[in-house]
């Protein structure tokens, strides 16, 4: 947990004095404090952060100065993700991430710079900040720092902050590798905070008849069905075109869990909203 | 027994061995029964026309309906409710089917 | 022991005049009291908190109630004002001599970064609810008195921060909430016209967990004291 204390317009020695009685106050003294303080007010905070039992780290956040007062010991959560292969690393590092507070920071390492720099695209397009990179060794670090997505003011859709994916999907069973794109990119869109909508249609929506996505195993992941239940429970809407579905015998009582039939319009609908970014396959 | 019949049948398992490894790629690499009965059915009927023993010549011809059988239980649901991949199919499936009329003829001729 | 018995306890251990008074900021309607009703005229967050303190008036404020955006905004209740914002407002009222140092105090005022849906207000010996902030509006001695009662467990000093506007919200309200200390306040122009703070009255806020051992260490001091 990180609790942020805005100080600006306190000198020092008033902004270690308020420092003091912060920390002093924490319900929770494995809290991380930052104070955000005009230059020269830092004056004195080191003793403060010694007193206390705290390091002190000065940063510069434009005109202000951010100090950050850590617990001694605690350090920074560490993940390696070598090895893994894709989505794994996105996947792993967003699922940490998600558990951290904003402000708290997370070190990922790989022997791959090109896995790192995948990573990146994730965490930024989610708000948080790579704080730094580096090598240790044999490995790429990259540093992290959570932070939430900043809402973009109203009326402002020209700018294409896109949010929503929708994923076409014109095959089916009949073809492992694209069925499992389906899941996979949902998997991973979700990951990176998108809402993602399915649209299945033509040989797409084989996938939605019940109990045909079990027969279908890539050999990198695990059996279709399961990973469609994932993505339903994780909030992905499906739909599958009704047409392709009648023209297969496939009727609303044959859908799989999570899958609704949706006409033209629907789809029409899902790829004329700017806010959606679309992909086929 | 004439062993004209399970030459063809040899020629279109062997062929069919290409095939076969193209639909196992779409399916995900996932092994099956199909396969299995497949290069079974290939070494048998090889040992038939090597050995020239009728009592491996049959065996060989029901192993080759087998062949023929398990494709279909096996792409049963894809051809049910793909129409635009099922031409990928196509190959594979033109060939195990003229197995069971080969099998017989080889039978009975 | 309950805020009921705290807030009389302050009342009669420091001859206050109204009563000390609970805030809390909440983010959704779900999160509003039970039983406490909006604000019946639009006012503002100075305004309530007298209301509370010297009517023992109940009640619960969202931007459709708060009459002053700036108080609002710095409880998140409403976005910050432009012209609030960019220091003219405060350079019109003739605060500062430039917009440069309407600027930087605005820009230093504690501000809330989060949404909030209402402001709750109750006196303390009333309040249902965990307060966020407890406000004090007492005279210097009081003020004196409380501070001492702060300290008595663990010393110290206090340090207080203000601005001469923005006092009930941003000083007394936003501060302590964020920091978790107290914090002292002169009031401002628009607290001390509106709302009626007195010439001899200065305005402290109070983090929530603190008061009992307050309250014990101001019994303390009226022994030893008188």
């Amino acid at each position: 947990m990180v609790k942020t204390v805005k100080a600006l317009g306190i000198r020092a020695p008033n902004a270690g004095i308020l420092a003091a009685n912060v920390l002093r106050s924490l319900e929770d003294p494995k809290e991380e404090v930052r104070f955000i303080v005009n230059p020269g007010a830092e004056t004195g905070m080191d003793a403060v952060a010694r007193r206390y039992g705290y390091s002190m780290e000065v940063s510069r956040l434009e005109k202000d100065l951010e100090i950050r007062m850590v617990p001694s010991g605690k350090t920074m959560e560490e993940i390696d993700v070598t090895g893994e292969t894709c989505p794994g690393p996105v996947l792993i590092v967003g699922e940490r991430l998600s558990a951290l507070a904003v402000g708290e920071r997370l070190k990922v390492k790989s022997a791959s710079a090109d896995t790192l720099a995948d990573i990146t695209a994730a965490i930024t397009a989610s708000g948080s900040r790579i704080l730094g990179e580096g090598t240790e060794g044999d490995r790429h670090v990259i540093t992290v720092e959570k932070d939430e997505k900043k809402e973009m003011p109203q009326g402002n859709l020209s700018v294409a902050n896109r949010d929503r994916v929708l994923i076409v999907q014109s095959n089916g069973t009949g073809n492992a590798e694209r069925a499992y794109a389906t899941f996979i990119f949902s998997k991973v869109a979700v990951s990176m905070g998108k809402k993602v909508t399915i649209f299945l249609l033509m040989d797409g929506v084989s996938i939605a008849r019940k109990g045909s996505a079990a027969g279908v195993k890539h050999p990198a992941f695990p059996p279709l069905d399961q990973l469609m239940d994932e993505m339903v429970k994780a909030g992905v809407t499906m739909y599958a075109c009704e047409n392709s579905a009648a023209f297969r015998g496939i009727s609303e009582k044959d859908l799989a869990f999570g899958v609704k039939l949706a006409g033209a319009a629907t789809y029409i609908q899902l790829l004329s909203d700017p806010t959606y970014a679309v992909v086929n396959f | 027994m004439n062993m004209t019949y399970q030459v063809i049948a040899l020629a279109i398992l062997f062929s069919s061995m290409i095939t076969g490894f193209i639909i196992f790629r779409m399916q995900g690499m996932k092994l099956a029964p199909h396969f299995g009965a497949l290069i079974l059915a290939l070494i048998v009927t090889l040992a038939a026309l090597i050995t020239g023993i009728s009592a491996v010549a049959v065996v060989a011809a029901f192993l080759q309906v087998i062949v023929t059988l398990t494709a279909y239980t096996q792409l049963y649901k894809i051809l049910q409710d793909n129409f635009q991949t099922a031409p990928g199919y196509g190959a594979h499936l033109a060939l195990v089917t003229m197995l069971p009329v080969l099998a017989i003829a080889g039978l009975l001729m | 022991m309950t805020y009921e018995t705290i807030g009389k306890e302050f009342i009669e251990l420091l001859g206050l005049k109204g009563s000390p008074v609970a805030v809390k900021l909440v983010r959704t309607p779900a999160d509003v009291p039970a039983g406490y009703e909006k604000m019946v005229k639009k006012e503002r967050h100075c305004q309530f908190v007298q209301d509370a303190r010297l009517k023992g008036v109940t009640g619960y404020a969202t931007r459709a109630e708060h009459l002053c955006k700036g108080g609002a905004a710095v409880m998140g209740i409403e976005p910050s004002p432009d012209l609030v914002a960019d220091g003219t407002t405060y350079q019109k009222l003739g605060n500062f001599k430039t917009i440069e140092g309407a600027v930087e105090t605005v820009h230093a005022i504690p501000k809330l970064d989060e949404t909030y849906y209402a402001s709750v207000y109750a006196p303390l010996d009333k309040a249902e609810f965990e307060p966020d902030v407890v406000v004090f509006v007492v005279t210097p001695r009081q003020a004196l008195r409380l501070s001492q009662a702060y300290l008595h467990t663990s010393g110290g000093r206090i340090s207080s921060d203000y601005s001469g506007i923005q006092s009930l919200c941003a000083d007394a309200v936003v501060a302590v909430k964020q920091r978790g200390v107290p914090n002292m306040t002169l009031g401002c122009n628009g607290s001390r016209k509106y709302s009626g703070i007195a010439e001899d009255e200065v305005i402290l806020g109070f983090p929530p967990k603190e008061l009992g051992a307050m309250v014990e260490a101001l019994k303390a001091f009226k022994q030893k004291w008188g």
